[in-house]
Order: C-alpha cells, then sequence, then structure tokens
C-alpha cells in the first residue's frame, strides 16, 4: 500500500530513511523529466536532482506541509537548476560534454526509444531539440506551464516576477518555439 | 499571428489560451477571433504546441538516483537533540544573530527574492557546536541571495584545510548570515573538494540552501586569510565594523579551548554597504570574478536578468525606501554592543598603520559607518582610493562581486605557526 507524503515524512524524521526513499522513488521521474527539460542535459539534471533531494531531506524538519512536499521539492529544485545553469554559463553541447567526460552522454532524446515508431520519434526529437534552443527564460516558462501545469501565479511566485512578466515570457516562447518547429519541419519536408 | 494594435495586446491570445485571461480580456478575444479568423490559427497551433511537448514521451530517472541519495544521507537531528547541541557559547550569540537577521531581512528585499512568500519568522535555532579542529581556514563574510524573508541565522562556518596540501593557500569563506544551520567542516570541505579545483582568492563559490522553507542561494567570497590577515584587522577597525558584545573570559575561554590558543574569534556584523567596501578594498582580492548572471534585478522585480552591479551596492533600504541602520548601530540600540573597541588579534604592521593613517589600534570606540555616498577611504594618497591594489601589479580596480553581502561575520583565525 502506498503511504500518503505526510507518513512517509513523519516515518523519516522519525530515523526510516526507507520512508524517504519511497518519497524519492514516488517523485523522481517526475522531477527529473522537467530538469532534464529545463536544462538540456541528463547529466545536469541527475546531479541537480540528487542535491534537491539531499537537501529536501536535510530541511525536512523545516517543512511545515503549508504546501505539497512536491511542490516544496520543486522549488528547491528548480532554484538549484537556475544555480547549475549559471555555474556552467551555457549549455553544454553533447559534444562538449562527451569531450569532457571522455564517454558517451546519457540519450534522453525521445529518438533513442525504440518503442516509438519512427516518424512520431522523429517528430519527438525536433521537439525535444527546439525546446533545447529556447532562450533558458522562456524554455523554463513554457516548461513549468506546459510539463508542470502550473498557472501564472505559480510560475511567477516560483520565479519570484510578476504576473505579466511570465505571461509576457509565455506568449514569447510559444512564438518562438512555433517559429522553430515550422522550420525544422519544412527542413524535414525539403 | 496575433494582432499587434495596442487595444489587442501580443500575448493576450497566449493567455486566453491558457485561461489566464481576465473576463474583459476574453471578451476581448472572443470578438476579435470572430473578426479575424487568422487568430483562429494561432490559437489552433498552440493547442498543437501542447500537444507536442506534452506528449514527449516521459524521462525516467537514473535508475541509481535514489540509492545515490540514501547513500549520502546522515540521521537528521531532532529538535530535542537540536537544543541539546545548543550550548551556553552558542545561546550567547544567538541573540544578537537575530538582531541582525531583522536587518538581513530588509536587505533582501533589493536583492534577490527568490520567493515572496516567504515566512516573517524568526525562529530560534541551535548553533552548531564549533569544531574541535585545528582552524586553519577562516570564515569571514557572508552573501546571500534569499528571501525577502527573515531567516535563521548562523553565526559561522569554520573551513578546516587539514587535508589539503600544506603548500596550498589557506583560505577564509564568506559565512552566511541568512542560514537555518551551519554545514558541518566535512560538508564544507568537500564543497570545496567538488569544485575540482584549487578555488582562487576573490572567486565566488555559491550553493544552494533552504531557509524558512525558501530556497537561497549562498554566495560565498574566497580569501586567503594568510594574505589578508593584518589588513583585514585593520580595515575592520578603520571602518568601525566592531565586535557585537564583547568577548568575555568564558567565551574566550571556550574558543580557545576547540580551536586551539593560536585562534582568536572576534564577532562582527556590518550592513551590506560596509561588507562590499571591506571586500573591495581588501588587498588579496584582486579582480574577483563577476559571475555571469548575477542573480539580480533589472527590468523586473526579482527578475533572474543580470543587472548593473553597481546597483548591489546601494546604500540599504527598506521598501519604503528609508535607509536602514547599520546592524552594528541596531544591535547597539538593542544593548547587544559593547563600548570596547575591535579587539585586534594579532600585531598590526606598524607600517601598514601610519599608511592608512590609522588611529591606533585601542582608538575610537564609537562606529563608524561610512556611506558608499561618502568619499571612499583611500587606502594610499598616492593611490586613486577606486582604484585598491592588485595582486601582480596590474593595477586594475577590483570589480563589483556583483552580489549584496550583509550580516553577520565571526572570524576564526589561527595565528601564524
Amino acid at each position: 500500500m502506498e503511504l500518503d507524503d505526510r507518513t512517509l515524512i513523519t516515518r523519516t524524521l522519525a530515523g526510516d530513511s526507507d520512508a524517504f526513499g519511497q518519497l524519492i522513488l514516488k517523485y523522481q521521474d517526475r522531477l527529473y523529466r522537467t530538469l532534464v527539460h529545463m536544462l538540456g542535459s541528463a547529466h545536469d539534471a541527475r546531479d541537480v536532482a540528487q542535491d534537491a533531494f539531499l537537501l529536501a531531506y536535510r530541511k525536512l524538519q523545516t517543512f511545515r506541509q503549508e504546501s505539497s512536499f512536491y511542490s516544496w521539492l520543486f522549488r528547491i529544485a528548480y532554484h538549484a537548476a537556475v544555480s547549475s545553469r549559471r555555474k556552467h554559463h551555457a549549455h553544454r553541447s553533447l559534444d562538449h560534454r562527451r569531450e569532457e567526460t571522455g564517454r558517451e552522454p546519457v540519450d534522453d532524446s525521445p529518438a533513442s526509444d525504440p518503442t516509438q515508431p519512427l516518424h512520431r520519434t522523429e517528430q519527438q526529437q525536433i521537439v525535444h531539440d527546439a525546446l533545447n534552443q529556447l532562450a533558458p527564460d522562456y524554455r523554463d516558462v513554457l516548461v513549468l506551464k506546459e510539463l508542470e501545469g502550473l498557472s501564472y501565479e505559480e510560475i511567477a511566485t516560483l520565479l519570484n516576477c510578476p504576473i505579466g512578466t511570465i505571461r509576457s515570457r509565455i506568449h514569447r516562447g510559444r512564438e518562438e518555439l512555433r517559429v522553430r518547429l515550422v522550420r525544422a519541419l519544412e527542413q524535414e519536408g525539403d | 499571428m496575433s494582432d499587434r494594435t495596442s487595444e489587442f495586446p501580443d500575448d493576450l491570445l497566449s493567455a486566453y489560451f491558457d485561461g489566464e485571461a481576465t473576463a474583459d480580456e476574453r471578451a476581448l478575444v472572443e470578438r476579435r477571433l470572430r473578426e479575424t479568423p487568422e487568430l483562429n490559427q494561432t490559437l489552433t497551433e498552440y493547442g498543437e504546441l501542447r500537444e507536442a511537448l506534452q506528449s514527449l514521451p516521459p524521462v525516467p530517472a537514473p535508475v541509481d538516483l535514489k540509492r545515490a541519495v540514501l547513500s549520502q544521507l546522515s540521521p537528521l537531528p531532532t529538535p530535542r537533540a537540536e537544543a541539546a547541541t545548543m550550548t551556553r557559547f552558542s545561546r550567547r550569540w544567538l541573540v544578537p544573530a537575530a538582531v541582525s537577521t531583522a536587518l538581513v531581512a530588509v536587505v533582501a528585499v533589493s536583492t534577490l527574492a527568490l520567493n515572496r512568500n516567504a515566512g516573517n519568522d524568526v525562529a530560534a535555532t541551535a548553533l552548531p557546536p564549533m569544531s574541535a579542529e585545528k582552524t586553519d581556514a577562516v570564515v569571514v563574510m557572508n552573501s546571500v541571495d534569499g528571501p525577502a524573508a527573515p531567516a535563521r541565522t548562523e553565526v559561522s562556518h569554520e573551513v578546516s584545510n587539514t587535508d589539503t596540501d600544506a603548500a596550498q593557500p589557506v583560505l577564509a569563506m564568506t559565512a552566511p548570515a541568512v542560514r537555518s544551520d551551519a554545514p558541518s567542516v566535512e560538508m564544507m570541505r568537500q564543497k570545496l573538494q567538488g569544485l575540482g579545483k584549487v578555488v582562487a582568492p576573490g572567486e565566488l563559490i555559491e550553493y544552494l540552501d533552504v531557509v524558512n522553507e525558501q530556497p537561497v542561494i549562498v554566495s560565498y567570497t574566497v580569501v586567503d586569510v594568510m594574505d589578508a590577515l593584518d589588513d583585514m584587522q585593520v580595515l575592520l577597525q578603520r571602518e568601525g565594523m566592531r565586535p557585537v558584545g564583547a568577548l568575555d573570559d568564558e567565551a574566550k575561554n571556550r574558543i580557545m579551548s576547540q580551536v586551539g590558543d593560536d585562534t582568536i574569534a572576534v564577532y562582527l556584523e556590518a550592513p551590506t554597504e560596509q561588507l562590499d567596501q571591506f571586500i573591495q578594498e581588501l588587498p588579496v582580492l584582486f579582480e574577483p570574478p563577476v559571475p555571469a548572471e548575477p542573480l539580480a534585478v533589472t527590468d523586473q522585480p526579482g527578475s533572474l536578468l543580470p543587472r548593473p552591479a553597481q546597483a548591489d551596492f546601494a546604500p540599504a533600504s527598506n521598501s519604503e525606501g528609508q535607509a536602514l541602520k547599520p546592524a552594528a548601530s541596531m544591535a547597539k540600540e538593542e544593548g547587544y554592543v559593547s563600548d570596547e573597541p575591535l579587539q585586534v588579534v594579532a600585531p598590526v604592521d606598524k607600517q601598514l598603520r601610519q599608511r592608512l593613517q590609522l588611529p591606533p589600534a585601542s582608538g575610537d570606540p564609537r562606529p563608524r559607518q561610512q556611506s558608499r555616498a561618502d568619499t571612499p577611504p583611500s587606502r594610499d594618497p598616492g593611490r586613486p582610493a577606486e582604484a585598491p591594489a592588485t595582486r601582480g601589479g596590474q593595477g586594475e580596480k577590483n570589480k563589483p562581486l556583483g552580489t549584496a553581502r550583509r550580516g553577520i561575520i565571526l572570524i576564526l583565525q589561527s595565528g601564524p605557526d
């Protein structure tokens, strides 16, 4: 039986690390997916997710549970992602990462999923690439809106921006993404 | 594409699509949709975009993520255990720490507030017990970009470099004022090691923390304390940055017993501008790097866009534009500041003192709160005040560090071996 978050938090605070493990299992996929799309890097997303879970654990006794655990965790992860992006200054390309690590990067693109029909995965790859090419300000709000399903107000609170700024960024992000996708699909058709 | 007339803002259709338009806006959009068929096409495309994004396949987390996290968990301290670790010495520092926290809370309004909904309570917390290790490195100063709300305050970090190469510079790091608890020495050591390189003086190191449920990014400025030892004390004294509360014999004895006879603690707090000035004038901090994207405000409050670093050094003010009292002044009014002068913890080079035209070490006990609007003090009459000395004789002025610094300073330093 799956325990609710409150119970898992209580057990964690009582010293049951397995309970925190259940919280990790419950939210890791959702958190990781959003981070991958925000950061454009599976490697960075893993680091940020790990840091976020660790920090959440360390601060769990200060969590008053006035919001959901995931909301709180995601706030931590979002700021960890912003910090990570600042450290890297620029999105690292796959080639760059390969040069750095000497290993093949983890392929988190849709096209790597063998269960997907070819045409669909190609289109998903185009969307994936176009999203990653957006400026971080636009990419973040689109990911938060479309993947996390946050309202403008929730995004504004998270980013500490006026709602008007969020509204404008989402609009511009959509327009830019739309243009990029149209261009990419035209190239694919040529 | 969307109508670009002033009556129909560019972002209105997108907001309408998201269900985020007001009733009046919805009426306007729906009227335009009837009049302008191409807007319907744009709406359709927005829907296709959403579908495309939401149909991106799930990206499962790495299979070992849980194991990796759990392997790094340490037992959580219970509130009772935390209280038990609160030593008499800790309690001594807690009250002035809370005073400074109130200042931090207001100053933070003008800096990056990561979350506007932070709470306003100042919770008492156990301060970390001081390390029994010999402290070779020194915590000097803090910088926190954090929520616009007070947070619990920690007094110090100690960083031991006992594992580092003896040839490496001894590091001093900024200590965050807005922290709920201090990371352990081991944690800080790991953070430094995790950088994969030897940090250089002037370098900023950041990490994420959570205070009152709100994420904050804590920045450290690295100082080679062995190089900075004399200058640091002189500058602190000249700036009137003073200990908050005299170090009585009990406190001194406790510190000595923990960190050794060659270490003396001075507990200070100062407003942002003073700490900024201190950092800028510290000669060993040459060309401190400016973050490429300082967490600061530009066009919109709270925006993550860069802004001119100069704005970070505006005199501290509250949300109503009133100048803040320096922390030391606040603390004094609250009775937490003694009239004792700063304790000079090591002999100050006489030539340096003369060069800076400083009074004797036991000089004017009144703190001198110098505004940045004042004429910047020149370290050397022959040297422009805005261009402090740089190591290597490059003569280039220190760059602003790009983030505000404020709060409490606790210096723990070892004497020369």
